[in-house]
């Protein structure tokens, strides 16, 4: 009774998703006549590219199905289906778990055409992902407390004891856990153990995410926090008292973190999808993410949003992507440490 | 045929149980290339055990408060006069309009702004949120009992001498037992399987590990979590069943005429109305209030809400319907008969929604294997209400048992000698009694699965629906307060207007 119920309810949709499911079962035949529709699971929320989306279907007459949800839940859910996921793109906002994908041969190669757009280190060398944006790792600091020459110049100060009960982190954001995989490999396991234990020690306030940490400085509940750049240009420039600052040393502070996209192994849609990526990584895309979400193009020559600082590419932290996508040992690490 | 479809509900709530069961056997691969942590791993992890302590004493800790606080609001209001009556007991039930994750987000800052308070963090935090937040389920639960009693017993007692406490004891007591003992079983499991609340206000319990599992793409980890998690459950089902009572069962029940509240009990009355409606809904819509207009002096631009609203209606009513629908059935043969069809009917709801998610999409994949059509299943919104079902059977559950529980069975009896049963006497006696009662479980539901995030992510996003409070939670992640903030307050206004729609029903009923 429940089955014919929810199929009766149900019954406006499936003649949608008759018609999707057609079109997934014919696209490869006919893709040049008949619009496809792409599904993407989407990692990065609808704030962020949910007007791209829209706008790229109305550019290129394709069909775009978004499911938004976290990055590891819909790379778990990709895994979980396996072969029957219906997804064709995978949209992260972090690259560890596109690497992860890769590794798990669960990542078609995309064109060199799109390969091309981007500069190389933000893209997977297999050429299985490309990076669509970046934000930096930055110290969001309360300006009415410090000054800059305050403030640490290196990431490793913020293990000095004088930042006891300052400092807010989110050991549980895949940022963080892209972060200190990177610190792994500059500065070695005992190294990084080590500045975790330091910094454990001063206290820090944890918290589940990024933003919150941005709008307690801003509020002065928070001296300083370890976050991604594009939050605080949400608040109002006029009165916001918190600032961002990126650490002058080069030495593992300052890395640039990117989103990125794949497509799935398997996805019947691939022409199509590659189409969508295209669009993402094309200088119309690239102006969305710098200048709607605040954050830095991956693509060469494009403008960055004016309340955004330019960052010189050269003066910071480089990192292989596959050292940030190495995160089994740093979950491995932060779990000894009571951080997960 | 009642039987038969008292095997749908409880068939749908051992479903994830299953697919929980095909998660533990084949897990999927960890990318990162980690081990998968083994039964073993887990069971001798002294921090899992320390965990699972930590959640039964927040779930205990809150069911039991809210219970009482909710339990005391709703007799006050059945056997007392005061004024602002209707206005506040509305007001108080507001709360259930607020998600665990938004009240304990804006309780925090608050809160933490009162710097001679201790830090408004972890597991006593965590207890206060989950009491706010379960005390409305308390109060429709036991007032829906009371106003279906006479109030001849409690009147003739106090005339007889007896004070107000033994004629509660021994005239009102043993008659709402059953709902008490049902309000409380609700709170419990909402609460261990809260994940909003906890993960606000950092409190290591077992839902905490068994997300950072799922992040963590560790999916047989979070299933093992999920069975212990039921297994903790277990014994306070036990427990709580051995007291089951059974109502003084009255066919032409009478109200009890309220008397004028004085003093004292005056006083604590407002204070904990003001307390309850301050802390869960003024200071989360003052605060939610306060994003809008901010970004509003900014000249940010808003997102139209429109599709979300109506997503979120839409979600909200067929999920509330089914779940409704599906649970009349058990219920009917747990007051017949069996504590069994209450049992399973309530265990999906210990589950963490995203791990009931994984558990449902998993066997949906295990049967799709062969039979295919796993998009058109998830696109056509079956799994989506299936899992609002699951969880929410046990809201739905409660106040419709309750009211049965209280039905003459000599009234049947009588229908039966006049040859006018079963038709006659479902539309003249068993409808009237329970109607009241199917409105407010709905009205439970709808609003339990208008808040709902992660079952509605998970199954919901191939459906092409969007909902309120998946925008709130898009927009929070992404520090748009705005946005997030407008659909936030558009959520409570509904709410607002489904608890005054039940309320004026109940009153033309």
């Amino acid at each position: 009774m429940t089955a014919i119920l929810m199929m009766f309810l149900a019954c406006g949709d499936d003649i949608k998703n008759e018609t999707t499911v057609q079109e997934q079962h014919t696209v490869q035949e006919t893709s040049k006549v008949k619009p496809s529709t792409v599904i993407v699971y989407s990692g990065r929320g609808e704030a962020l590219v949910g007007e791209l989306f829209s706008k790229i279907e109305d550019e290129l007459k394709v069909n775009i199905e978004v499911q938004y949800g976290s990055t590891p839940e819909m790379v778990t859910r990709l895994l979980t289906e396996a072969d029957q996921s219906p997804a064709d793109i995978i949209f992260a906002q972090d690259s560890g778990h596109l690497g992860a994908l890769t590794k798990q041969g669960r990542l078609e190669t995309l064109s060199p055409l799109i390969l091309d757009d981007v500069d190389p280190r933000f893209q997977a060398q297999d050429g299985t992902w490309i990076g669509t944006s970046g934000r930096l790792r930055v110290l969001v600091y309360d300006s009415k407390k410090y000054t800059v020459d305050q403030l640490p110049t290196s990431l490793k100060d913020l293990a000095d004891p004088k930042w006891k009960g300052q400092l807010g982190w989110a050991p549980g954001n895949g940022s963080f856990q892209a972060h200190v995989s990177a610190l792994r490999h500059l500065w070695g396991e005992a190294e990084t153990k080590e500045w975790l234990e330091g910094v454990i020690a001063n206290e820090p306030k944890r918290f589940p995410k990024n933003s919150p940490q941005v709008k307690a400085v801003n509020d002065g509940g928070l001296g300083i926090g370890l976050v991604n750049h594009y939050y605080l240009h949400r608040l109002d420039p006029n009165g916001r008292t918190a600032v961002n600052y990126s650490f002058p040393d080069v030495d593992g502070g300052n890395i640039l973190m990117l989103a990125g996209v794949g497509i799935r192994k398997g996805s019947p849609n691939k022409e199509a999808a590659e189409k969508v990526i295209e669009y993402l990584v094309s200088v119309e895309g690239q102006s969305h993410f710098t200048m709607t979400n605040f954050e830095y193009p991956t693509r060469p020559n494009v403008p960055t949003n004016p309340d955004v600082p330019d960052i010189n590419i050269e003066n910071l932290t480089h990192v292989p992507q596959e050292h940030l996508a190495d995160v089994g040992p740093t979950r491995t690490l932060l779990k000894d440490l009571s951080l997960q | 045929m009642i039987r038969l479809l008292a095997l749908v509900p409880v068939l749908l709530a051992v479903s994830p149980l299953l697919g929980l069961l095909g998660l533990i056997l084949n897990p999927p691969k960890d990318p990162f290339g980690g081990e998968p942590a083994s039964l073993w791993m887990l069971v001798s992890d002294g921090a899992v055990f320390g965990l699972l302590l930590n959640s039964v004493y927040v779930a205990l800790a809150s069911a039991v408060m809210s219970v009482l606080c909710g339990g005391w609001l709703a007799w006050v209001n059945y056997r007392y006069q005061y004024r602002g009556k209707r206005l506040l007991f509305l007001g108080s039930l507001l709360v259930f309009a607020t998600p665990s994750y938004i009240l304990a987000g804006t309780l925090s800052v608050q809160m933490n702004t009162l710097t001679f308070l201790p830090d408004f963090s972890g597991l006593w935090a965590s207890i206060v949120c989950l009491t706010i937040v379960c005390i409305p389920y308390a109060q429709v639960i036991i007032s829906s009992a009371l106003t279906r009693l006479s109030g001849s017993e409690l009147e003739a007692a106090i005339q007889l001498g007896a004070s107000n406490r033994d004629a509660f004891t021994v005239a009102i007591w043993p008659q709402i037992k059953e709902s008490v003992q049902l309000s409380f079983f609700i709170s419990f499991l909402y609460a261990i399987a809260d994940f909003g609340a906890v993960a606000t206000l950092n409190a290591p319990v077992l839902t905490w590990r068994l997300y950072e599992s799922i992040r963590n793409q560790d999916l047989l980890q979070a299933s093992i979590l999920g069975v212990l998690s039921l297994l903790a459950v277990i014994p306070v089902f036990l427990l709580v069943n051995r007291y089951r009572s059974q109502p003084n069962r009255l066919s032409n029940p009478r109200k009890v005429k309220p008397i004028p509240l004085m003093g004292k009990k005056r006083i604590l009355l407002y204070g904990v109305y003001a307390g309850l409606i301050w802390l869960g809904v003024v200071w989360p819509t003052v605060e939610l209030s306060s994003w809008v207009v901010e970004g509003w002096q900014r000249g940010l631009s808003f997102t139209s809400q429109w599709d979300a609203t109506f997503g979120s209606l839409v979600c909200a009513a067929i999920g509330a319907f089914l779940t409704t629908i599906l649970v009349i059935a058990p219920a009917w043969l747990y007051v017949q008969e069996s504590q069994f069809y209450k049992n399973s009917t309530f265990l999906a709801s210990a589950l963490p929604g995203i791990l009931l998610a994984f558990g449902l999409m998993t066997l949906t994949l295990l049967i799709t294997k062969y039979t295919g059509g796993y998009h058109l299943i998830l696109s056509s919104g079956i799994l989506l209400f299936s899992g609002y079902a699951m969880r929410f059977l046990s809201e739905g559950f409660s106040p419709i048992a309750s009211s049965m529980s209280q039905i003459n069975p000599q009234l049947s009896d009588i229908a039966k000698i006049l040859d006018r049963y079963p038709k006659p006497w479902v539309q003249n006696v068993l409808l009237p009694h329970i109607v009241p009662s199917i409105v407010r479980a709905y009205f439970l539901v709808f609003l339990a699965c208008i808040k709902e995030l992660p079952i509605t992510l998970l199954l919901g996003g191939s459906t092409g629906l969007t909902t309120l409070t998946f925008r709130t939670w898009d927009r929070y992640n992404e520090a748009l307060w705005h946005d997030a903030g407008f659909s936030g307050l558009i959520l409570l206004l509904i709410a607002f207007m489904m608890t005054v729609v039940t309320l004026h029903w109940k009153a033309d009923a």
